[in-house]
């Protein structure tokens, strides 16, 4: 009887989505039998911790036939993936010894973590502390999330965009919600997160008799646009700004634009707030107005050629905010994924301070809803003595040549001595599959002359994972007895205690033991183990720093616990203080409400002189001398610039660019339903109910003669996947689009055609000017039927073509 | 919605026992992303392999696209989802179709098959005008939503509806989820509710009403 399991155990799903939804494990003989998730209280602000398809697809990934359950050493050339099992011992010497040698020939500098956030959950990886404990390693800055963003935010407001946005809940004082390339359903799945929240706020709204209106500007066609007053209004990727100027044009020579918070609050916008020594007709109004360097007039006209928004689009769009009450604009990091992203990411916000849709109740930045804090590392070991900090994108660029300076991104050095010769990658998809251009960058890891150890700890043989020269299994977060606190997109405040249960490990260790290990092994345990201990202490301590974090992001320092009763946890309020500094037993978990946050920049629209902005003027530096000074050192790419203003670039590879002459259809990549990142999109509970597939337009399907689930070769000069057809009118024509996150599977000793539909098996190693981010979203490809042999191929490998 | 409409075709089989009450599904239209966790919520649930689904979501799409001379594209695009299991019909055409009397109406209105009898000849499948019944290669008989008939009789809900993270389902007795103007039992292109007298009421999405919802297409066939 299946309501009466051997034992449910409370666990937390850990990924990076910006939940930790709570799941409850019913455990039989060791398996888990089925997941359910919170059916505790359920209040608008203090939602379910519900998890969506992934966690609820806990059970079949936790022992999914790719989990690694023993130390690996690799035995074929580098990414074929033949492996022999070793043992802890030799795994761990073996990595000692390397890291004593590489340190002591090249410096710690030669010593680099790609991105990863397979243990964000608990904190920094404790390998990462362990070497930091030894020599230190190449630090890296930004992420593959939202680089451009925080470069462009940097520049306008002087801050990188994660903190300081408005939450959606100010939304509750909009009349028009404005969302560029932004879908909540999709990238905040939980059952406690923005999704939720969009639909309440909707439903608020109704039953108020307000009106709330929903814009999504975005080559998709997402579920947020959804009521009869919805919009959808779809643009080519990467021409966001070009949108963006045509609607600052409109508001300008209408009148309708905030024209004394552009003069009082921003540098640049008009010619006579530039910069002393700044050459004539460099604002962004004389950009718009066409008095600037190109002379060219951003009217709605010319925005429509380039985006593909008819005029009379974007003129009613421009109308839509100068009417609005409070518009909340704001934006997902799609979008600014591309290559001329910090131009896209600016030119969004800039459009919030243009409309007057800022710092007042109701209005956003422009930027992401912010994030609370999320899990903090635990106190003690050493700080990173290495300075010397990476852009996260720019590590393969690194393998080619080495000697990275700092006018290609570097930060804390001048150069970087060596090139990186140790990889430590614990817990990321990103040295082939999450990063781009996959065969150009299986050519330089497998030239074991240029990195020379790559070390693996992960849960399961991903493809990067593939790389390893020793691979080590880790327990994943939700089989180990552990302490996870709310994600950062969570609605709800939560420390959950979580439980381990009997069941087959195999030779899988807590991360935290894997390190000290290691550290015992480079003779820095003292330094590794101070303020956090092991085994029962280093949870404690755990709990300790998270306990103060959650009293921090909740609504009162008291906070209330929820018992776990009968296998249901509760987020009962009103509790005593007293309650609820206590911290909870295995299998326990306490809630609170979240804090409030404040409207983005509501006080410096307020008094910007007594709140004046981190920029250097304490203004929104529309024109910024930062990056102006930038385009005179930087060392970029053939035939890119940087531009003060945000200006719209277009990309090598947009729309019109020659390119598209060989590779007519833009690919951008979107967070599927069906994958956290990389996790959960090889289950195949997960791809029968959410097949990866192509979208494609039906206008290109007739096009290319593409009929509904038929195969076809996306392909560009970079590789070749292969991928089924979903027709549907939800894209933009001329674009193609794939879930991110499909497994990379090809013979890359042979065709290296990707059967497992990769999207960065297409993606470009280009770097974005500013942030020298990733730009996955700037792609052109083609389609075409798969040939007679590939057939052939593919049928030898089981796929149905 | 008003009470059941009448039907052309004479129910056959058990109705729900006089003290118990026809349960049925709500599906609030306007919260769903699409996003299958009640699907795969109950396949985790109930183990089902391969394509077997007892719930599927039915992704509707409407609208065109047409090329300006400037390039740019207009569009009336609009889309909708319909999250289906078997709808526990008061008139099943699938009880009345099935040869070996394997499928009947139980004592809370639920639909179930009884496996030991069934002799997986699908008549139940081709009956149904919902696509409930599925076909289990492993078994060789026929399955469907049984409405998580034991999560009930223990007091919880079917684990789709504590699944989905946007609550857009709902589960209870039937008359009660029907006894409101807004629902109705019919959006896009499903099949009239006359002809089986479902127990599924549906909050409308705007676009799905009316002409504009029967002129939009079901652009999943191959995932329902």
């Amino acid at each position: 009887m299946k309501t009466a399991p051997d034992k449910t155990v409370l666990q937390s799903c850990g990924f990076n989505c910006g939940s930790r939804c709570q799941l409850r494990l019913h455990a039989e003989d060791g398996q888990v039998a089925w997941v359910e998730s919170d059916t505790g209280p359920d209040a608008p602000d203090a939602p379910q911790m519900r998890a969506c398809l992934c966690g609820r697809a806990w059970g079949h990934w936790v022992n999914s036939p790719h989990r690694l359950d023993y130390p690996l050493k690799r035995v074929g050339p580098r990414g074929s993936g033949q492996f022999q099992r070793i043992s802890w011992d030799e795994a761990l010497d073996e990595i000692a010894a390397q890291i004593k040698r590489i340190t002591a020939d090249f410096g710690p500098e030669a010593i680099f973590f790609p991105y990863a956030s397979g243990i964000l959950a608990s904190g920094q990886s404790p390998l990462e502390r362990a070497i930091d404990c030894y020599g230190g390693h190449l630090r890296l800055h930004s992420d593959y999330s939202s680089a451009q963003l925080q470069a462009g935010t940097m520049a306008l407001f002087g801050d990188d965009g994660y903190y300081s946005g408005s939450p959606l809940e100010e939304a509750a004082n909009s009349d028009v919600l404005v969302l560029f390339g932004s879908s909540m359903f999709a990238t905040r799945q939980g059952g406690a997160a923005g999704g939720h929240y969009l639909n309440q706020l909707r439903e608020q709204a109704a039953a108020e008799g307000r009106p709330f209106k929903v814009v999504s500007i975005d080559p998709r066609h997402t579920p947020e646009v959804r009521g009869a007053q919805d919009q959808w209004i779809p643009l080519r990727p990467g021409t966001d700004a070009a949108f963006v100027a045509a609607v600052i044009h409109e508001l300008l020579i209408d009148g309708l634009a905030d024209e004394e918070l552009l003069r009082s609050h921003c540098v640049g916008f008009f010619e006579d707030t530039l910069p002393p020594g700044t050459p004539p007709h460099s604002s962004y109004s004389d950009y718009v107005l066409g008095r600037g360097p190109d002379g060219t007039e951003k009217t709605c006209a010319w925005a429509a050629a380039i985006t593909g928004c008819p005029a009379a689009t974007i003129r009613q769009f421009a109308r839509t905010l100068a009417q609005a009450k409070s518009a909340f604009i704001t934006q997902g990091w799609g979008p600014q994924r591309s290559e001329y992203g910090e131009q896209t990411s600016r030119a969004i916000c800039l459009l919030a301070v243009a409309s007057g849709h800022f710092g007042r109740p109701g209005t956003n930045s422009g930027v992401h809803e912010p994030m609370r804090p999320y899990t903090p590392s635990l106190p003690g070991g050493r700080e990173n003595p290495v300075r010397a900090a990476l852009p996260a994108f720019l590590w393969t660029e690194c393998l080619q040549g080495g000697g990275i300076t700092q006018a290609q991104g570097l930060r804390g050095a001048q150069q970087l001595p060596f090139p990186i010769k140790m990889i430590v990658n614990h817990g990321g998809n990103c040295l082939t599959n999450q990063h781009a251009a996959i065969n150009a960058t299986h050519d330089l890891l497998a030239d074991e002359s240029r990195c020379e150890f790559i070390v693996v700890c992960d849960v399961m043989l991903n493809d990067s994972a593939r790389y390893g020269d020793i691979v080590l299994p880790e327990l994943a977060l939700g089989e180990r007895e552990n302490a996870v606190l709310s994600g950062f997109g969570d609605r709800v405040s939560c420390l959950r205690h979580g439980e381990s249960w009997s069941h087959f490990t195999g030779e899988r260790r807590d991360p935290w033991s894997i390190g000290r290990a290691l550290a015992e092994r480079l003779g820095v345990l003292e330094a590794f183990e101070e303020g956090a201990g092991d085994g029962d202490e280093t949870l404690a301590a755990r709990m300790a720093s998270e306990g103060q974090v959650f009293a921090a992001s909740s609504a009162d320092s008291a906070g209330h616990t929820g018992e776990d009763d009968n296998g249901k946890a509760a987020a009962s309020a009103g509790r005593a203080d007293e309650d609820a500094r206590r911290l909870p037993a295995p299998g326990h978990e306490m809630r609170a409400l979240r804090a409030p946050l404040p409207c983005a920049y509501g006080a410096f629209r307020a008094n910007p002189t007594a709140h004046p902005l981190p920029t250097p003027s304490g203004k929104i530096e529309v024109y910024s001398e930062a990056l102006a000074r930038m385009a005179q050192t930087a060392q970029l790419p053939d035939g890119q610039v940087i531009s003060p203003i945000p200006a719209y670039l277009p990309a090598a590879e947009g729309p019109g660019s020659p390119t598209a002459e060989r590779f007519p259809l833009q690919l951008i990549t979107y967070h599927g339903y069906q994958s956290i990142h990389s996790n959960f999109s090889h289950l195949a509970i997960v791809e029968s109910v959410m097949p990866h597939a192509l979208q494609v337009n039906p206008v290109d399907g007739a096009a290319n003669a593409l009929v509904e689930g038929q195969p076809v070769v996306v392909e560009n000069d970079r590789g070749a996947l292969v991928a089924r057809v979903h027709l549907t009118p939800c894209i933009m024509p001329g674009v193609v689009a794939l879930p991110n996150g499909a497994w990379h599977n090809a013979d890359m000793a042979g065709s290296r055609l990707d059967w497992g539909g990769c999207a960065n098996t297409l993606t470009s190693l280009r770097p974005s000017p500013i942030a020298r981010g990733n730009g996955q979203n700037s792609c052109l490809v083609r389609l075409r039927p798969l040939t007679a042999e590939e057939q052939a191929a593919g049928r030898e490998r089981g796929y149905d073509c | 919605m008003t009470a059941k409409r009448a039907t052309t075709a004479a129910p056959k089989g058990a109705a729900p026992s006089p003290d118990r009450e026809q349960y049925g599904f709500t599906f609030n239209q306007n919260r769903c992303s699409g996003c299958r966790t009640c699907e795969l919520a109950c396949k985790d649930y109930h183990h089902l392999e391969g394509d077997v689904a007892f719930r599927t979501i039915h992704e509707f799409v409407g609208g065109e696209w047409h090329q300006n001379n400037d390039g740019s594209w207009d569009q009336d695009v609009f889309s909708f989802y319909v999250s289906m299991s078997c709808n526990h019909c008061s008139n099943p055409a699938c009880l009345r179709f099935c040869p070996s009397d394997s499928i009947s109406k139980d004592s809370n209105g639920f639909v179930v098959v009884n496996s030991d009898t069934c002799v997986g000849c699908q008549s139940c499948m081709v009956a149904c005008p919902y696509h409930a019944p599925r076909f289990d290669e492993a078994s060789g008989h026929t399955v469907k939503c049984d409405g998580c008939r034991d999560r009930i009789e223990a007091g919880l809900k079917p684990i789709c509806v504590e699944a989905c993270p946007q609550r857009a389902l709902e589960f209870g007795p039937y008359s009660h989820l029907s006894d409101n103007a807004d629902v109705v039992e019919q959006v896009g292109t499903m099949p009239s509710p006359d002809i089986t007298q479902p127990n599924y009421a549906i909050i409308p999405a705007p676009h799905a009403q009316g002409t504009t919802g029967s002129n939009a297409q079901l652009i999943n066939c191959r995932e329902v």
